[in-house]
């Protein structure tokens, strides 16, 4: 019944893909909700779409998320929906699978305008999601996740036996291979996605959501979850993938919706796009230069990677990583988040160690790292998540400034700390960096966000690094606090300072950077001066497209 | 046999019978995420409530009932502190520690002291037709009261309850992957209620049994810690039903051992040979099941250990030297050997990953 | 500076004690109105319970000196909290580390009063380390739960207490299970003639303001501090957190092997007997949370458990309450007291957004056409 394995998923030019499809077992799975069939192909404008969300808006404590989205999904189609973080897409897609509520805008099914509730809700209407990160209970089988939460024949027993024969024939049918009896700890990760799609084929879903489903893939996997793709779609369900790499997009999308800031910039049929215009309306902005960007001459290299590549759980997080950063230099890494950033930072800080590769910080090489080491070496780190590495939020001020320092000889005598040396230099801090508290025992809980940050800024600066990693340093900060922090990483590099930043802010790393390096999957696929690059450029390269030299 | 008689195995399975009956209520608790600390102040409250009944109505049933129902009444608050108000497990089962005692002590006293004692008369044991004519099993497993055929009755309910019905799916759901649970419509904190409530029937019930169906009176205190072995228990088990059985036979075959060591001068011979075999078994389990990593130093040091401790068991039941072993030991040991349990599986524990781990609400 | 924006401030750090003071009255309150159910005088009830405590010079010695061990197992608390352990096996620690102290007093003959009392509560604080150490190495290297552990091993160190007062340490020809009689020149001297408060009060009260200046002015207490507050933080700035936590577990387990050691070597039995140290670890930790976990804090706060349960024994004997009944109202303030911390917190991490008072600054410095030269 399935289409014969192709080595790329074919992509006609009709709304419909032309498939032989058992319509028979797509009545009993689907109901009455017959496919349209491949028979009789209709234009797309004239048909009720199977989900219609129109002017959602949704907003959280300071950020608009979602600002009057409307977007469609017809019977058959695979929609993909591009963006970078922080885009809205999440958003969107939490309000359309009931864990969110939005503040406007309707959302209708199949042409009747719904309430969204609750989840139960969205899984009564027959939409279902795969996350990003898989809700399967590892200790039970597959067959018992998909059982959770179900009604069952005969309660309170369960109909676990029933449901895993019932997903073995499913799982036939779309050949989603994976045993309904095994414990999910077993299964590899495309198996769990299989398994996670197995679920929601169980519960009926007509529209199908995807987050970022091959994150987690074997090219080969994705291609076997491209056909599936089709298959579903065939049968008259919708699908939504979210993902921000062009290729996949392309490779297996009817129309594309894509998606920036909270809002919508467009949808575009796929056949046909140009790549460099779907690039630029994922990122694309004007970049406004409000800090003008020191120059300094190029001095001797002040960090190198080389070929460093981080596995873990059999998956490649980092592949052959190599660059070096120089003195008095700022090499900004961009790329959409999860590719790689993240173990990257982790990596050079000395809090996991790398499956092969060197880093070379001042010359001194080193296989691995400890946290101390890194710091002794003349490393700074601003981490990424703030409240999870960067502040102690129970300690106060004067405690989170000195965190990395108080063993010093200049602060502590013989496990004693010396308190007015500390007072003294945490007033000064307090000065420098303009932290705005009524005095250091505040607890640092109760300062903004970036007051937070400044705080890791002045304890991580005030040791005078020759290396400073400053992983998205102005997240969640307001306006004032960026300009700060930009402020410090120019002073940083006038005093001959190395500096890597990583951002998913394209602005922010043409504002700061000397040279600007992507991140996709795990490579460091290219470093452009920032003198040169263009913006198109970069967006396409963080959605994977590799450009010619 | 020995001291290993008929009369021991029947003091084994009635030793086991309460850390059963609580184990089996802690082990769904467990399941779910939530240590009960306090287990043992549940069997406490179920043990006097049910005294007290007893002495106001005739029916013994109907005293037990009550029990359960005071073991349930107790579970509630800690499941408001821990669930609603998102405090600490530990902390709060150990208020519920000190209030059960304290409750039950002040209104036992109040009641009752001073007045002559009023010991209610406890469930006779069945004496199951035909018993005499098996030999050592009739004695042995024919015998009991009520609440041992109870206990070992609902062992595989709780099986079926855990393994093949909805609720067990999301009890085990909840403890896992609470997230899991909300995205399936459900309530991981109704999961969690319920999973304590049934927890503080259970040991109701065990405490009940033991008062009025076992004794006749309550006692301050009377559960002597077997709160705390149920819960050691659950976890020497290895969150299993099946380990929860065997760990309760261990348990309460030491107890039985103990009692009946106490009137001999000198370890007989059988019991060097019994530890011997729990040493060997020990070892199969450790070698089959576990597939044990040769690299491990730690490993290797608990391999050498057993087969120390095996040898040695061996040569001194040849040898049966006029040594005795405390009573202490034998009471300290299920404690000892689910530490010893724990500390063999090291870092990748059968746990729950939600055990003890308070339910915070993100969104909304 | 926003005097505003301190004192909105400052009045969310008192939330705290008055919680805790609640806590005790709502406890207290409980308790009376349950007398008062029971048909006997609540006021009458109240004032036994102070002359229980307070009464006279002789009551309000054995109050403090009751006190005593309480604070030391609440500092052991305390310690082990910094850095977000939990030791639930205080009790154990503090069997052990009695059991280790009588050893010496009782098997080191001929030893200078002074230096042997103070041998034998070396000799306790280390029992209660190294007891607390077994746990806080298999926490350490075999990822064992130390919650579980410390809370098993308090049964494990009964049985010991049991054995080693019916065996090996033994009085010869008595016939109660209790340790020999403890020699002067081991025994902690009274402050109070013929009473149980001895000159460990100043010791004991050193070591409350010593754990809190360590915590606050030394470096192990930084340590301590930043682990319990962020682990990930603690390490990323270079802090050794393993090592750190399994300090504090021994720590923590040394204090309350000084309190068990204090609590024969001052005792008025003059031996170890079982049970010695009964319900010491449980209060103890009561003591710890009301005091919220402030060191200095565990002073009042275990004077005012110990009035209870030295009231308690007055209550019965004046109007046949059950003195147990103070253990419901240790239940109720523990229950209280943890079930508001999570309020607690929620209400101090109100930010103070001292930026919206100085944002307009700010902002003139901005603007879509300045170019800030730096």
């Amino acid at each position: 019944m399935r289409p014969p394995q192709q080595s790329c998923p074919a992509r006609s030019s009709s709304p419909l893909p032309l498939l032989v499809v058992n319509t028979e077992y797509a009545k009993a799975v689907l109901g009455s909700d017959a496919p349209r069939g491949a028979s009789e192909p209709e234009p797309v404008a004239d048909r009720e779409p199977l989900l219609r969300l129109t002017d959602i808006t949704k907003t959280f404590p300071g950020v608009v998320a979602n600002r009057d989205v409307n977007l469609e999904l017809y019977t058959g189609e695979i929609l993909g929906l591009l963006g970078e973080n922080g885009a809205g897409k999440s958003t969107l897609m939490n309000i359309v699978t009931g864990l969110l509520r939005p503040d406007g805008g309707s959302i209708e099914v199949n042409g009747e305008a719904i309430q969204m509730r609750n989840t139960q809700d969205a899984r009564r209407l027959g939409i279902g999601m795969v996350h990003q990160h898989f809700m399967l209970v590892p200790t039970m089988t597959v067959a018992e996740n998909v059982a959770l939460g179900m009604s069952a024949r005969r309660p309170p027993l369960s109909d676990v036996q029933r449901i895993a024969d019932e997903l073995r024939d499913v799982s036939a049918r779309y050949g989603l291979h994976v045993d309904p009896d095994a414990t999910v700890e077993s299964l590899s990760v495309g198996e769990r996605q299989r398994a996670e799609i197995l679920r929601l084929l169980k519960h009926r879903a007509k529209v199908l959501i995807f987050d970022e489903p091959t994150s987690v893939l074997t090219p080969q996997e994705w291609i076997e979850l491209s056909h599936v793709f089709r298959d579903l779609a065939a049968e008259g369900r919708g699908i939504i993938f979210i993902t921000h790499k062009l290729d996949e997009l392309l490779g297996i999308a009817d129309r594309c919706t894509v998606m920036r800031d909270g809002e919508v910039v467009g949808t575009i049929p796929a056949a046909g796009a140009d790549r460099q215009t779907l690039a630029t309306m994922m990122v694309g902005r004007e970049v406004v230069l409000r800090v003008k960007r020191p120059r300094v001459p190029a001095r001797e290299i002040a960090l190198e990677v080389r070929g460093v590549s981080l596995e873990r759980g059999g998956r490649t997080l980092l592949d052959n990583v190599s660059f070096s950063v120089h003195q008095a230099e700022v090499l900004g890494i961009v790329g959409v988040d999860g590719n790689g950033q993240s173990e990257l930072v982790q990596l050079l800080t000395g809090l996991v160690s790398a499956s092969e590769g060197a880093i070379l910080i001042l010359g001194d090489e080193r296989h691995n790292l400890t946290p101390r080491e890194f710091i002794d070496l003349g490393g700074a780190v601003i981490p990424e998540d703030r409240h999870e590495r960067g502040v102690a939020l129970d300690l106060d001020l004067r405690d989170n400034l000195m965190m990395a320092d108080f063993a010093t000889s200049e602060y502590s005598a013989r496990g004693v700390l010396k308190t007015s040396a500390i007072m003294s230099r945490c007033d000064r801090l307090i000065e420098q960096y303009d932290i705005r508290a009524p005095n250091s025992n505040v607890r640092v809980d109760q300062l903004s966000g970036g007051n937070q940050q400044k705080t890791v800024l002045a304890r991580e600066m005030d040791r005078g690094p020759a290396l400073l990693i400053a992983a998205q340093p102005t997240r969640g900060l307001d306006v004032g606090a960026v300009e700060f922090v930009y402020q410090q990483i120019n002073e940083h590099k006038r005093n001959g300072g190395a500096t890597l930043l990583i951002s998913t802010e394209l602005d922010e790393a043409f504002t700061l950077s000397d040279r600007i390096g992507v991140m996709f999957d795990g490579r460091l696929l290219r470093i452009l001066d920032a003198d040169e690059a263009t913006v198109d450029e970069v967006g396409l390269l963080m959605a994977g497209e590799e450009i010619s030299a | 046999m020995g001291v290993f008689d008929a009369t021991w195995v029947a003091a084994m399975l009635a030793a086991a019978t309460p850390l059963l009956l609580a184990g089996m209520g802690e082990l769904i608790s467990q399941r779910a995420g939530v240590i009960n600390v306090g287990l043992e102040g549940m069997m406490l409250f179920g043990a006097f409530f049910a005294y007290w009944s007893a002495t106001e109505v005739d029916s013994i049933w109907l005293a037990i009932f009550v029990g359960v129902v005071a073991g349930i009444a107790l579970a509630s608050v800690m499941a408001f502190f821990s669930i609603n108000t998102n405090a600490d497990q530990i902390v709060v089962g150990i208020g519920i520690l000190i209030l059960s005692i304290g409750v039950t002590s002040w209104a036992f006293r109040d009641l009752f002291e001073g007045r002559s004692q009023l010991i209610v008369d406890p469930m006779d044991r069945l004496e199951i037709p035909g018993y005499e004519s098996i030999p050592f099993f009739g004695e042995a497993l024919l015998r009991h009261r009520p609440s041992v055929y109870i206990a070992f009755a609902l062992l595989p309910v709780v099986w079926v309850i855990l393994y093949r019905t909805t609720w067990g799916l999301a009890i085990r759901a909840a403890g896992d992957l609470p997230d899991a649970t909300e995205t399936a419509g459900l309530s991981p904190r109704r999961i969690r209620w319920a999973a304590i409530l049934t927890a503080g029937a259970m040991s109701g019930l065990a405490g009940a049994f033991l008062s009025v169906g076992e004794v006749g009176i309550f006692l301050n205190r009377m559960t002597a810690g077997r709160g705390f072995l149920a819960l050691a228990a659950v976890i020497f088990g290895m969150w299993r039903v099946s380990g929860l059985l065997w760990a309760c036979l261990l348990f309460g075959g030491a107890a039985a051992l103990q009692r009946r060591l106490q009137g001999l001068p000198d370890l007989p011979r059988e019991v060097w040979v019994f530890i011997a075999l729990v040493a060997a078994a020990a070892l199969a389990y450790l070698v089959i099941r576990r597939r044990v990593d040769w690299r491990n130093p730690f490993t290797l040091v608990t391999i050498v250990g057993l087969v120390s401790i095996g040898m040695a068991a061996i040569v001194l039941s040849i040898v049966e030297p006029s040594i005795s072993l405390p009573s202490e030991l034998w009471i300290a040991m299920p404690f000892v050997l689910t530490i010893a349990a724990l500390a063999i599986m090291g870092p990748r524990s059968a746990a729950p990953r939600y055990l003890a781990v308070p339910l915070v609400r993100e969104h909304d | 500076m926003n005097t505003l924006a301190s004192s909105r401030f400052a009045s969310s750090r008192l939330l705290g004690p008055v919680v805790s003071i609640l806590a005790v009255i709502l406890g207290l309150a409980i308790s009376f109105a349950l007398i008062a159910l029971n048909g006997q005088p609540p006021g009458e009830a109240a004032r036994a319970l102070f002359d229980g405590a307070f009464g006279s010079k002789k009551q309000t010695a054995a109050t403090i000196a009751r006190a005593l061990p309480l604070v030391l197992v609440a500092l052991g608390w305390i310690v082990a909290f910094s850095a977000r352990r939990i030791n639930v096996g205080l009790e154990g620690q503090m069997i052990v580390g009695g059991i280790t102290g009588t050893c010496i007093a009782l098997y080191l003959p001929g030893v200078p009063t002074g230096l042997h009392l103070v041998l034998a509560l070396i000799v306790g604080i280390a029992g209660g380390a190294v007891y607390a150490g077994i746990a806080a190495g298999l926490w350490a290297w075999r990822g064992v739960n130390e919650i579980v552990s410390t809370l098993l091993m308090n049964f494990i160190a009964l049985q010991l207490l049991s054995w080693v007062v019916r065996g090996p340490m033994k009085a010869p020809g008595v016939r109660s299970n209790r340790s020999g009689t403890i020699p002067d020149s081991a025994q902690w001297s009274n402050l109070i003639a013929q009473s149980p408060l001895n000159i460990d009060v100043f010791m004991v009260v050193g070591l409350a303001l010593l754990v809190a200046w360590m915590l606050r002015y030394t470096t192990f207490g930084m340590r301590l501090r930043v682990t319990g507050a962020n682990e990930h933080a603690a390490r990323a700035s270079g802090i050794r957190t393993v090592s750190v936590g399994l300090t504090a577990l021994m720590v923590s387990g040394g204090l309350a092997g000084l309190g068990g050691a204090g609590l024969v070597l001052g005792g008025e039995t003059e031996v170890m007997a079982e049970g010695f140290a009964s319900s010491f670890g449980l209060e103890g930790i009561v003591v710890a949370l009301l005091a919220l976990n402030s060191p200095r804090a565990t002073i009042p706060a275990a004077l005012l458990l110990a009035s209870l349960h030295q009231g308690g024994g007055l209550m019965e004997a004046r109007l046949g309450v059950p003195a147990e009944l103070t253990l419901v109202t240790q239940g109720i303030v523990l229950l209280f007291v943890t079930g508001s911390a999570a309020i607690v917190r929620r209400a101090r991490t109100v930010r103070v957004d001292l930026d919206e008072v100085d944002s307009d600054r700010s902002q003139a410095s901005l603007g879509p056409t300045a170019q800030v030269t730096t």
